[in-house]
């Protein structure tokens, strides 16, 4: 039997014994739940928002209710205006929330508490018109050569070095791959910390690596639960675009497609990466307890990586420290696809970047073997690494 | 690559395929050499675990792997496999240094008993049995088989997890047996075994000997070992003490026990020139004596000292091979 047959009847007990079990059931359904809530509580917002509510009370000139909806009408808002015959009942009216915003006498705005800006710039510059043509008026102008003199003379613009149209997209399709990681490292990466030390402690790895090498059994293990993995979140992508199909959010593909093509490329190597790593400090501990504090000072890397790649090097992407993260293989698959969505990244770079990754990716899936085969010696007490390596210069 | 010969177990390979140089395949007759640990050793920091470990485990025979606790035994059956790698020595089947290919050929029941508690019984056979090497028609037969011969056909669809500890005992040697291994190492077998469990594991362990499989188990229940092993390696400090046949090694042996019943509950304690006294109680007497010692003249003493019942002069159990061996 060969390597890769080996691997697959791990990585398929995995699956099939994952995706019967409970906790699959209920994080699957957390996830589309999650992945509906994320569009659908948006959209429910969006659509409260697109009602600008006005109170009038006092003396309101006549043109500003017709101004008002015009102007809301041109931003896509639709604009219902109630007229109240006393400040104190528009005030009570505005304290209960019937409205956004009372406008006083055509001058004056008053809010319940939170100064909504987009609202206030519109209703601001309409009333400013309103007044200003009422004083055009006044002064025996007509009503066109106002408008003549009102409107503003329009400025032409130009950019010496325009910027990237789909720069925003490039980033939004990195920004999701980097959050995809760091959930699918927390979720995932756990299972095969926790399925290795199961092995452990259940004492099955004795019977297993009579059978196949550690090196085969953690290869198939990573694949199998990374699988599992990617199956959920295959899942919630149709969900997804069928849910924001359905309240008329669709705005997704403006990112190049090779953009998110790189994406799941640094998914898939990071989620590999820190799999095999995590796998390797199971392998090294005797009982879930020590696992468990183990992978949290673990997992603290993959969340700095995070952090240093979403406020260091979105804001400088070429400043050495983030061109150095590149090639390092914990921070890689965060600080490479942002700076490539915000930067211009060389093709070679990305290349040397992938090849490191992959070579530590193996790298560590051979020591991680060697500790685990050597640390079937001993569930007493985690042994440090030159210990377990020393133990057993397993070959296989 | 090994071609195995058509036999009740599927095993007895006496027939191997050898790539040669040009690369094809030449039929190569060779004898059933089976397992050899040749002067195994093995340190872990400090302590000696292997110290020039020999041994040999021949095809359609039982080994008793004996010593005391921390002599060495698991240590030398983990080699077997390559979860212990030595520091010295090698490891043969068949005249070949073992490696993945062998271990595939072996099935081995570790002295922790470990199998997945949630998986289901036959599921987890199943798994193994591919995990040997056997595809997917072969290991549901295979799995079918043992199960059934195992007394577990019922509990197939139950977790392992829910089974009892002996029933548990028995998934986990039906996982070292589900692919026929040519060679079945098993670490303390009997261990929390029922005397029927007990009796249905020797019967299983003479009739794959009998199908032409090594077989080398370890135990400490010696009187088992006796009625059920037909060669003995006893170890102490990771040293071979005693090798052989086990008929041979007692009949090697250069002391005799003699046991001596008389009718009248009369106590006997003879001065005899090569023997000593082990026991004189009244009617029952039991010496060790040298097995140049004439059994006659023994008989001729005894018949002095009261009616004989009974008098057996016998070689050594092989609880007084094992301590002979291990005290010296």
């Amino acid at each position: 039997m060969n390597a890769r047959r080996a691997i697959g009847l791990v990585a398929w007990r995995e699956i099939t014994q994952r995706v019967r079990g409970r906790v699959f059931i209920f994080s699957t359904l957390a996830l589309l739940l999650a992945v509906l809530a994320a569009i659908l509580i948006p959209s429910l917002r969006a659509d409260e928002n697109k009602t600008l509510k006005v109170g009038l009370v006092g003396n309101t000139p006549a043109q500003l209710v017709p101004a008002l909806a015009q102007v809301s009408n041109a931003t896509g808002s639709e604009m219902q205006s109630r007229r109240y015959a006393s400040l104190p009942v528009a005030e009570r009216a505005l304290r209960d929330d019937e409205l956004g915003v009372l406008v006083v006498d055509g001058k004056q705005l008053v809010w319940k508490s939170r100064v909504d800006d987009e609202v206030r710039a519109l209703a601001v510059a309409t009333l400013q018109r309103v007044d200003m043509q009422t004083r055009a008026a006044a002064l025996g102008l007509t009503s066109a050569q106002a408008n003549a003199l009102l409107t503003p003379a329009p400025i032409s613009e130009r950019q010496l070095d325009p910027p990237d149209p789909d720069r925003d997209a490039r980033y939004a399709a990195a920004l999701l791959g980097l959050f995809t990681l760091m959930w699918a490292l927390m979720l995932y990466g756990g299972a095969v910390t926790t399925g290795v030390t199961q092995e452990k402690t259940s004492r099955v790895i004795e019977v297993l690596l009579s059978r196949v090498s550690a090196r085969d059994l953690l290869t198939g293990k990573v694949l199998g639960i990374g699988a599992v993995g990617l199956f959920q979140l295959l899942l919630g992508l149709p969900v997804a675009v069928a849910t924001a199909a359905l309240v008329d959010r669709v705005e997704l593909p403006n990112a190049v497609p090779s953009t998110i093509g790189w994406v799941i490329l640094w998914f898939v190597l990071g989620y590999a990466f820190f799999s095999v790593a995590f796998a390797a400090t199971a392998a090294r501990a005797s009982r879930t307890e020590e696992t468990q504090s183990e992978q949290t000072v673990i997992a603290l890397i993959p969340t700095f990586c995070a952090l240093f790649a979403l406020f260091y090097a979105t804001e400088s992407p070429d400043a050495w420290p983030a061109q150095i993260a590149s090639f390092i293989p914990i921070s890689a698959p965060f600080v490479l696809p942002v700076r490539a969505a915000v930067s211009d990244v060389a093709i070679w770079e990305v290349a040397l970047a992938a090849a490191i990754m992959l070579v530590s990716t193996y790298t560590v899936i051979r020591v991680a073997a060697r500790m685990y085969t050597g640390a079937v010696l001993r569930t007493d007490a985690p042994p440090f690494l030159k210990d377990v390596v020393g133990a057993s210069r397993a070959s296989r | 690559m090994t071609n195995t010969t058509g036999t009740a177990g599927g095993r007895r390979a006496t027939v191997h395929r050898e790539p040669n140089v040009a690369g094809a395949t030449a039929l190569v007759r060779t004898d059933a050499r089976g397992l050899e640990l040749d002067g195994l050793t093995k340190r872990f920091g400090q302590i000696v675990a292997l110290d020039g470990l020999s041994l040999e485990a021949r095809p359609g025979r039982v080994l008793g792997f004996l010593g005391p606790n921390g002599a060495g035994k698991t240590t030398a059956m983990r080699c077997v496999f390559g979860l212990v790698v030595p520091d010295t020595g090698a490891v043969r089947w068949e005249g070949r240094t073992v490696g993945p290919q062998e271990w595939r050929q072996f099935g081995y029941m570790p002295e922790e008993r470990g199998l997945y508690p949630q998986m289901r019984v036959r599921e987890q056979l199943d798994y193994l049995a591919r995990l040997s090497g056997l595809d997917g028609r072969q290991a549901a037969t295979s799995v079918a088989r043992w199960l059934e011969r195992l007394g577990l056909a019922e509990r197939a669809d139950d977790q392992v997890a829910a089974l009892s500890h002996g029933n548990q005992q028995r998934v986990q040697l039906a996982a070292a047996l589900v692919h026929d291994p040519e060679l079945l190492v098993l670490d303390e077998p009997f261990a929390g075994l029922d005397p029927l469990g007990v009796e249905a594991l020797a019967a299983v362990i003479a009739e794959l000997a009998q199908a032409g499989a090594a077989v080398v188990f370890s135990s400490h229940q010696l009187d088992l070992v006796q009625d059920v092993c037909e060669d003995v390696v006893v170890i102490e400090h990771g040293r071979t003490v005693l090798a052989g046949s086990l008929e041979a090694s007692r009949a090697a042996s250069r002391r005799r026990y003699v046991e001596v019943a008389f009718r009248d509950g009369v106590t006997w304690a003879p001065q005899i020139t090569g023997g000593r006294v082990l026991a004189a109680d009244p009617g029952r007497t039991r010496l060790e004596v040298d097995a140049s010692v004439d059994p006659e003249h023994l008989v001729t003493l005894a018949r002095r000292g009261g009616e004989l019942t009974r008098f057996s002069f016998e070689p050594p159990a092989l609880s007084d091979l094992f301590r002979e061996a291990v005290e010296g």
